[in-house]
């Protein structure tokens, strides 16, 4: 069973935190204060840890940069009520892995951890040249991409929303991490616009017959795949 | 939104107070330079002027004065002559010639017909009183044994037995002294004056460095600086002005921050419970989904699916609110970088093509290189996807929206055009206020929040937004260049 630390000191959200995760499988360990937190931390027991920026007499920011600085690569989600630009900067720089402004959709932050917990158990190696998925494969290196051998002629950012969603198959996607991923921005962009986009390549990807590959989760986002969860 | 305003060829009145307040803006040093030295002239004038009438006052009481004594003098003079018999005058006249060599005084005797009987005056100059009335003769009386005629003061008497008795005082020395006297004093105004301009200027000088600094300053503060304050060092006019100003700054950074404070946190305290209702939805939506499908289902599915489109709208909402109060309260000029608007605007199009497309409006960009402006790259992209979005919602199917991006005189200009309803003139300086939505769109979704981040943006940039008419249609026309004289 993976093993989740939450650190918030927030009763309610960390009640919410614990639920959402306990209800997918996780065994939570929930702490609320800045002290035993750091202790938790660095003992490198857990498979992923979600820190709240703000805590009572302790800066999460601290926790993670002394974890970083002894070499605990556990992977850190950032949860901080503080959203602009510069302090997400921050708390990425200081070795979060992810970072989400509260208050967030649980799926979201179930669909990110997901995200970092595969990232550090199944490593992508970087001199992989080829992305297989069912009957889809991606070359990264011509960059052409095929269905049961035959070419799909994709645009470039057709290309960068598949690979993103090949790299992360069988795991839920929502819009937001894939309009942070691909385009590299952290605003909202509305629902609308990434379905179109996701639209167009489901049309190319999914020809009508054939096993649909991109699924769209009701609520939350998107997951690519041969099975619907 | 003070960074908007909407114009248009064949409208002023919609133009914002902000856009005219700030075309005033620049001339204001040029206004106090020209008050300061309007204000020098005018005293340096008065004070020429009265050092003049000073002086033509002084000059009126020294000559009369002078004619009075000198008169008085003559008087006695002719009273004298007067006692001595015609017999002995042209010699008495003689006597005191040889005694008064200096040339102080003039005498001449002359017959009723003008004939010269005795005396240094020569000749009877014409027209002069004989009834002892003193007159200022200016280089005419003829004198023997002088050069030029001199400066005198006259007075003839015509005696009992016809002759006319002419008796003239010198007044050249006394003349001198009082010329030198007034040209002293003409001088002495000159350096008066010369120094107290000289003192004004200086003075005014400094009067200007502190007005310009406040200027600094309160721009700064307008610009939503209000951390600033104006200088305060003495205890003159300025600094009681700029104190009384400090106070009410204090006050209205006070309640900003409460207000921004209540606003920030209602939207999050508002946000969170929202949230679970969301997720709630979401499982019940789930759950109802496995469970078999009777008819029961089939009345809430619809029911569970507006429910939560609503809350997702509710969240959008306060998501852009938050956004707004988030960019607003940005570090100026953080993240900025050197950008080419090019490059992001065809980003920004590549971003709307599938959008656009799927709603068969037709996306043009038309963009050409211009100049690098200093600005945040993620902001702006976001601005403009904003403006982009906005354009394409309200846009009908089978329309046109059209990107444009020109070098202008003072700097780049992206144009947003669509060929929807456009925006009615009165409409257009609301539309930039948050949640404003037209009377003909209210059916469209969005969170009538769209402008107001672009606003934001566009204010953190010192950059400026212009809504006009494209016949028909709307062109949104961003001016990236700075709009405040800093």
């Amino acid at each position: 069973m993976l093993k989740v630390l939450t650190i918030e000191d927030d009763e309610i959200a960390a009640g919410e935190i614990v639920n959402e995760l306990s209800r997918r499988g996780f065994s939570v360990h929930w702490i609320d204060n800045g002290k035993e937190g750091m202790v938790c931390a660095l003992s490198d027991d857990y498979d992923v840890i979600t820190l709240d920026r703000m805590l009572p007499g302790m800066d999460g920011l601290s926790i993670l940069t002394t974890m970083r600085s002894i070499g605990v690569t556990t992977p850190v989600l950032m949860l901080s009520a503080l959203g602009d630009v510069d302090e997400r900067v921050r708390g990425l720089r200081a070795g979060g892995d992810d970072y989400l402004t509260k208050p967030f959709d649980p799926e979201e932050m179930v669909a990110r951890l997901e995200v970092l917990l595969r990232r550090r158990n199944a490593p992508m190696p970087q001199s992989e040249a080829v992305l297989n998925v069912g009957p889809i494969e991606l070359d990264l290196v011509s960059r052409k991409v095929r269905r049961d051998g035959e070419e799909i002629a994709l645009l470039p950012t057709e290309y960068r929303v598949l690979e993103y969603m090949m790299r992360h198959a069988g795991r839920t996607i929502t819009r937001t991490m894939l309009f942070e991923a691909v385009w590299g921005y952290h605003f909202d962009p509305g629902t609308n616009l990434i379905d179109v986009h996701m639209g167009r390549l489901r049309r190319k990807l999914d020809p009508p017959g054939a096993r649909a590959m991109i699924h769209t989760m009701r609520g939350s986002g998107y997951m690519f795949g041969e099975e619907q969860r | 939104m003070s960074t908007l305003s909407s114009s248009d060829s064949s409208d002023a009145s919609a133009a914002s107070s902000a856009a005219s307040s700030r075309s005033r803006a620049p001339d204001i040093g040029r206004r106090w330079h020209a008050t300061t030295f309007r204000l020098l002239s005018v005293y340096g004038l008065i004070f020429a002027v009265s050092v003049m009438l000073l002086l033509g006052f002084m000059s009126w009481v020294v000559t009369g004065e002078m004619e009075r004594q000198n008169d008085l003098v003559m008087d006695w003079q002719l009273t004298y002559f007067g006692a001595i018999p015609r017999a002995e005058l042209a010699q008495t006249i003689g006597h005191r010639l040889e005694r008064e060599r200096m040339h102080a005084a003039y005498y001449g005797l002359f017959r009723a017909d003008g004939e010269h009987l005795a005396g240094d005056i020569t000749r009877l100059p014409a027209g002069i009183p004989t009834d002892r009335k003193g007159v200022t003769l200016d280089h005419t009386l003829p004198v023997a044994g002088a050069q030029t005629a001199p400066v005198v003061r006259a007075m003839a008497v015509r005696r009992r037995d016809g002759d006319v008795l002419l008796v003239a005082r010198d007044l050249t020395h006394i003349i001198r002294i009082r010329d030198t006297i007034l040209n002293a004093l003409l001088l002495s105004s000159g350096l008066c004056l010369a120094a107290g301009v000289a003192g004004g200027l200086a003075l005014g000088m400094r009067q200007m460095r502190r007005v310009r600094e406040i200027r600094r300053v309160t721009q700064l503060i307008a610009q939503g600086d209000l951390n600033q304050r104006l200088p305060v060092g003495g205890r003159d006019e300025l600094d009681m002005l700029s104190h009384l100003v400090n106070h009410m700054l204090d006050e209205v950074e006070r309640l900003m921050t409460e207000v921004k404070g209540a606003c920030d946190g209602i939207a999050h305290d508002l946000r969170t419970p929202l949230a679970h209702v969301r997720s709630l939805l979401a499982h019940i939506d789930e759950s109802a989904r496995g469970a078999s499908g009777d008819r029961q289902t089939h009345v809430w599915m619809p029911m569970l699916e507006r429910a939560r489109q609503e809350t997702d709208q509710l969240l959008d909402r306060f998501r852009a609110m938050l956004r707004i109060s988030e960019i607003g309260s940005l570090k100026r000029r953080g993240g900025f970088a050197e950008i080419h608007l090019d490059a992001l605007v065809r980003d920004v199009c590549e971003l709307y093509e599938p959008l656009a497309e799927s709603r068969s409006i037709s996306l043009g960009v038309e963009a050409t290189a211009v100049q690098v402006v200093h600005g945040d790259r993620a902001l702006l992209f976001e601005a403009l996807s904003n403006l982009l979005d906005n354009a394409l919602k309200f846009t009908p199917s089978g329309g046109a929206v059209c990107v444009k991006l020109a070098q202008m005189r003072d700097g780049p200009q992206v144009d947003v055009i669509d060929n929807g309803p456009g925006i009615p003139v009165e409409e257009r300086h609301a539309v930039m206020q948050r949640f404003y939505r037209g009377e003909h769109t209210r059916h469209i979704a969005g969170s009538g929040l769209g402008l107001g981040i672009v606003s934001a943006v566009l204010r953190v940039h010192d950059f400026s937004a212009r809504i006009g008419s494209a016949e028909p249609g709307t062109r949104v026309s961003v001016e990236c260049w700075p709009h405040t004289l800093a």
